[in-house]
């Protein structure tokens, strides 16, 4: 792999796994909440 | 709530498929710059980061103007939720922009009009974070966020004309320029494709990050009032 390609395959990796990683926290964020309040509610 | 239900995964499913033809054209399909070579294929994910920073910063705009005259609660709670994800994408701008210049330019980062007012734009972002957050009084939070977003709209217009007005290393606008796009139909119609498919994914995360917001807002309403009948 050349020096370019290198530079392209960061690019694509930093922006695809940034997106990945929010919608994953945002995704245990909602659940946990969601978790949360069914207990809430059974009480 | 209901309508995001309904909406939510028929977005994110275009989100995906867009963004899948579009990373692969570009990646695959599209030709080198004659110039640039290879690099150019950096263009696919810098330049959609740039918009979605500007775009999403308007954005937050609309919503602190609507916090602050129509003290719209949703839009405070839209508004915070708003800006971690508009930080990631003008932090991810950046750091695409860095990767990008330093084999075009031989430099990671040159003090210019553009960069520089970008890298104001991502503190703003964060700042609008942080400072959402920092009392314990949601609503007033949101107030003063809202001044801040109002304040920092100044640095949008700076951004976009920054590389007319300055004489910058940063290259002028090539695909909004009104004349002509400066870019060849092989190149554009990956990048604009690229531009909806990330677009979308932006609006999924922010519309999901809004309903956690929104879910985890009302656990707290309902733990306070568990925990008043508890002293009662």
């Amino acid at each position: 792999m050349t020096w370019h390609w290198w530079h392209v395959t960061l690019s694509y990796v930093a922006v695809l796994g940034g997106f990945a990683a929010v919608t994953i926290l945002i995704r245990s964020r909602m659940r946990a909440a969601r978790k949360n309040l069914a207990q809430l509610e059974t009480r | 709530m209901r309508v995001t239900d309904w909406l939510m995964p028929w977005l994110a499913g275009a989100a995906l498929l867009v963004l899948g033809i579009g990373l692969a054209w570009g990646l695959a399909f599209s030709p080198p710059d004659w110039q640039q070579g290879e690099t150019v294929r950096i263009m696919y994910v810098h330049v959609p980061m740039a918009w979605l920073a500007m775009g999403g910063y308007m954005g937050l705009v609309v919503l602190s103007v609507m916090s602050l005259v129509w003290r719209h609660p949703l839009a405070d709670v839209a508004a915070r939720e708003l800006s971690p994800i508009g930080a990631l994408v003008t932090a991810m701008c950046l750091v695409t922009g860095s990767l990008w210049g330093r084999p075009m330019w031989g430099t990671w980062w040159v003090w210019d009009a553009r960069l520089t007012s970008v890298l104001v734009l991502f503190f703003l972002w964060v700042g609008h974070a942080a400072l959402t957050r920092a009392f314990d009084d949601a609503e007033r939070g949101a107030r003063m966020g809202a001044i801040l977003a109002l304040i920092g709209a100044v640095n949008v217009p700076i951004v976009k004309f920054s590389v007319d007005w300055w004489n910058t290393l940063h290259q002028p606008a090539s695909v909004t320029r009104i004349a002509a796009p400066g870019l060849h139909v092989d190149i554009l119609y990956p990048l604009l494709t690229c531009a909806l498919g990330f677009t979308l994914a932006f609006s999924v995360m922010a519309l999901a990050a809004t309903r956690a917001g929104l879910l985890e807002r009302r656990l707290r309403a309902l733990q306070m009032a568990a925990a008043r009948r508890a002293e009662i």
